[in-house]
């Protein structure tokens, strides 16, 4: 009787949760349907199926999305690449020497998580337009490497730290010089948080919308999320062509974050987050 | 073992033979000593300068910077071009009696109370499903669900919201008459644009914040569970007396994260409606973007700012004394 009563449970729990990844995925649903729709078909109403399928909206859709999607790509891979860098260094200084004015200069960096885009938004363009940065591919990347790096150095160092003594002792004693420690010991064995950390700048960077829309003006260097903007102008009432535009827009960053999921997952259920 | 710089004393080192030159008299040896050390210090340490050097330079162009100058720009007149006149607190006056802005206020109010209930329940209740699964493979699969949701760029999301509240081919009118309500201008409609915006969140739940939670429950020691599972505890009761004061720390976290975010956040406002019609969906932070970048008040925009920081300040800092003293 408790085996029938519990089996009744889940299902009614596995019922609701069903409901509610339909309802999470909704949107995006209708997004794929519409993308197969030609114009008559959107005029009938969203739920309707299409008649037949619309490859054609996604050839029209191709070629004018995929330099906006080279540019994202970039500035993405660029933006990751300079944060794993840059707080790898910074996060192993932090947690290994304890070099004077340490403590003061770690809580002055992740003091920066508590200062909100907004205000420093306007000032930051006036900074870049003054140094001739604008319509540039740097003035996205750099930007987004300094974001990154605030809460990549929180985490990299407690992990940091966290690495037994030993394990360096014995590579000091072969006279590795600290690169070649960094390199070699810490980086291997930091890969599952690299990893996470990899991910969340690479969605951070694609989703960046506002400052890039700021900042550049010039058509051919606009990433994507902002180009399909001025695009979705171009096609104005063809909503066909335009939903398969974002949904070609969405497959990078799909493919990169699936590949990664695991890594994701498990950085934040680790219970790295606590009160 | 080697000797290395850690392990011999300070004396031995190199260094204290070739100090710095500290020509100043007067001084007693024992300050003297002190900076001798201090400078050997950084000189030994000098890798850890190095290394600090990259993420330094960038956070001080782009983060510290900017910040400094984001206040400082709101005591001038500042409105394109290169002039700048120092008006004081012209600009916070101007502010203070200025409408719009506590129309924006008002907006957000209704958005940051969404983020904060709504947005912490339901990422919760959702978390407390998944909890009583009974198999770990179900968990993990709707887990891996729910999480999927982020992989699609939020302005994709945003601008596919758009085409459902069109009023003439979007989803929501036909949606609706199944209710019997009459079809609607949504995203248009002066009644119905900030419901509107608010309502693109649905079902509104967070898939970070629903991780933390879940994580957060699974931490809950089972022993616990199973005590209360054994004095005959019903499932409410449990939830109300054991898991949310067991969780209570990422709930808060969670709940600030909400307060933070609806103060702060345009986006959707932005490409939505644009803080139309009239200013029914304008939020602070649209103000001040619109200031500066449509209006080129770059100074009023920056006075926008600071007040809107010291309001977040302060919001967090109340929410953050309030929840504690809700739990000793």
């Amino acid at each position: 009787m408790a085996s029938r009563a519990s089996k009744k449970v889940s299902f009614v729990l596995i019922a609701l949760l069903s409901l509610f990844v339909l309802f999470s995925f909704f949107p995006l649903l209708i997004m794929v349907l519409t993308s197969f729709k030609s114009k008559m078909d959107v005029s009938l109403g969203v739920f309707h199926l299409p008649k037949a399928i619309q490859w054609d909206n996604y050839s029209r859709a191709f070629e004018t999305v995929v330099p906006f999607a080279w540019n994202s790509i970039l500035i993405a891979v660029c933006a990751v690449a300079g944060v794993l860098v840059a707080s790898s260094l910074a996060a192993y200084a932090f947690a290994r020497y304890k070099f004077p004015g340490r403590e003061i200069l770690y809580y002055l960096v992740i003091a920066l998580m508590m200062v909100p885009t907004v205000l420093v938004l306007i000032p930051m363009f006036k900074l870049v337009a003054a140094l001739g940065m604008l319509n540039s591919y740097a003035v996205v990347i750099l930007p987004q490497i300094a974001g990154g790096c605030i809460i990549a150095v929180f985490l990299l160092r407690s992990f940091f730290a966290g690495l037994p003594e030993d394990l360096f002792e014995s590579f000091r004693i072969d006279g590795a010089k600290e690169l070649r420690i960094l390199r070699s010991l810490v980086l291997p064995l930091s890969k599952p948080i690299l990893g996470t950390i990899a991910v969340l700048n690479f969605h951070s960077s694609w989703n960046d919308y506002i400052w890039p829309l700021v900042t550049i003006n010039d058509k051919a260097l606009k990433p994507i999320v902002t180009g399909i903007m001025s695009f979705s102008n171009d096609y104005a009432t063809d909503y066909g062509p335009m939903m398969a535009a974002y949904v070609l827009a969405s497959v990078p960053l799909i493919l990169v974050i699936s590949f990664a999921m695991k890594y994701f997952v498990d950085g934040l259920t680790s219970g790295a987050v606590k009160a | 073992m080697l000797p290395t710089a850690e392990t011999l004393p300070l004396s031995a080192l190199p260094e204290a033979r070739v100090g710095p030159a500290c020509g100043k008299t007067g001084e007693s040896s024992h300050v003297h000593q002190y900076r001798i050390n201090v400078f050997r210090s950084m000189y030994r340490y000098k890798h850890a300068y190095l290394f600090l050097l990259p993420l330094l330079a960038l956070l001080g162009i782009f983060s510290y910077y900017p910040i400094v100058m984001a206040l400082k720009m709101s005591f001038y007149q500042w409105k394109g071009g290169n002039e700048a006149i120092f008006i004081g607190l012209d600009n916070f006056v101007a502010l203070f009696k200025d409408q719009t802005f506590y129309a924006s206020l008002k907006n957000a109010s209704w958005f940051i109370l969404f983020d904060c209930t709504v947005g912490v329940l339901m990422p919760l209740f959702i978390a407390e499903l998944l909890f009583h699964l009974k198999s770990a493979r179900a968990q993990y699969v709707f887990r891996t669900l729910f999480v999927a949701t982020i992989t699609v760029p939020t302005v994709i999301v945003i601008l596919v919201w758009v085409f459902l509240y069109n009023p003439v081919v979007g989803g929501m009118n036909s949606l609706v008459s199944l209710f019997g309500i009459s079809p609607q201008l949504w995203l248009g409609g002066t009644n119905t644009a900030l419901f509107s915006i608010i309502f693109s969140g649905f079902p509104f739940i967070n898939p970070i914040y629903l991780l933390i939670v879940f994580a957060a429950l699974q931490a809950i020691p089972k022993s616990l569970i199973e005590a209360s599972v054994m004095e005959g505890c019903g499932t409410w009761r449990r939830i109300r007396s054991i898991d949310i004061p067991m969780i209570a720390g990422q709930l808060k976290l969670i709940f600030i994260l909400g307060i933070l975010h609806g103060m702060q956040s345009f986006y959707k406002q932005l490409i939505m409606t644009n803080g139309g019609p009239g200013e029914e969906t304008l939020v602070p932070g649209l103000y001040m973007y619109q200031s500066g970048f449509t209006y080129n008040d770059f100074g009023y925009a920056s006075t926008i700012g600071f007040v809107m920081l010291i309001l977040m300040l302060a919001l967090t800092f109340v929410s953050n004394k309030l929840i504690k003293s809700g739990n000793e």
